[in-house]
């Protein structure tokens, strides 16, 4: 089953995030599954940044909120979803992610996709995010 | 034998392959991760790996940087009371600390007691962080920095 008839359009109105997104119940059912790619440099980052292996993005990945960045930027993850620019044909979309105090005090920067008809997600990049919003 | 899929990036095909896998690391700067399962395009050489390999990848480095860790002149090294001091907070907070508990400070065991890198330290103190470059050249000029600190120092010829 594609992942299109999982796709919600989100209805609060936002200023950057207007889009489709996955379902994070379906990105952690996929976590869960151990269904998940990374690429290397996302990868040396999550090292270089946190010192986090494989175990503390997954864990990470499922502490994630869907409820927009722009109503609590300290709370809320959800930042943005765009369509990746790769699969013009596809409905494949990027999901971004800006998560303050995510994991054992650090705050994460990530995105990731799920491509149409597929169920793998993989995650393109996962850095530390270094500005904290003052509210 | 494996299936292919279409890359993410170019019109090449993307197979499992086991090799090595280039990486950057804060402390040891590039090494190549023998044994790694990829998932990688034929014509872009774009990869992707899963996050068990990922696993093994960080444990190749942490294994690497101990190694580099334990071989360190154990004069570089100060006891946790004394690495807590140098911070500023008690050593209850030292121990607790996230990041710490994580290896932002080197460390070894000697005797079942800890022992943390004194230039690990202080980096730590400065940017919160404490990997310092653990690569040949930068070990070595430290280790010439500290011996021409010692001879300034000392009067006898």
């Amino acid at each position: 089953m594609g992942r299109f008839k999982h796709q919600i359009r989100l209805q609060i109105p936002r200023p950057l995030a207007a889009g489709w997104l996955i379902p994070l119940k379906t990105v952690r059912a996929r976590v869960n599954a151990n269904d998940v790619l990374i690429q290397p440099d996302a990868l040396q980052d999550a090292q270089n940044d946190f010192n986090w292996s494989g175990v503390e993005i997954k864990q990470a990945l499922l502490k994630l909120n869907d409820k927009n960045y722009y109503d609590n930027k300290l709370k809320n993850h959800y930042y943005d979803a765009k369509p990746h620019e790769s699969y013009p044909a596809e409905n494949t979309y990027i999901d971004y992610y800006r998560a303050h105090n995510l994991l054992d005090g650090e705050s994460v920067y990530t995105h990731f996709y799920i491509r149409e008809h597929k169920t793998t997600v993989i995650i393109n990049s996962f850095k530390e995010l270094y500005n904290v919003p003052e509210d | 034998m494996s299936r292919k899929t279409k890359c993410e990036y170019c019109d090449g095909s993307v197979t499992k392959v086991k090799g090595i896998l280039p990486f950057k690391s804060k402390a040891l700067g590039a090494v190549t991760v023998p044994e790694i399962e990829q998932h990688k395009c034929s014509k872009c050489g774009n990869t992707v790996i899963s996050l068990d390999e990922a696993d093994k990848v960080t444990e190749f480095i942490r294994i690497k940087e101990q190694e580099i860790i334990n071989n360190l002149p154990a004069c570089d090294f100060i006891s946790l009371n004394q690495a807590a001091e140098r911070l500023g907070i008690t050593k209850q907070a030292f121990s607790k600390h996230p990041r710490i508990k994580r290896g932002f400070i080197y460390s070894i065991i000697i005797d079942n007691k800890k022992y943390f890198y004194k230039r690990s330290v202080e980096a730590f103190k400065e940017t919160k962080d404490g990997r310092v470059s653990l690569s040949y050249s930068s070990i070595i000029n430290q280790i010439d920095v500290s011996v021409k600190a010692d001879q300034i120092n000392d009067p006898t010829p």
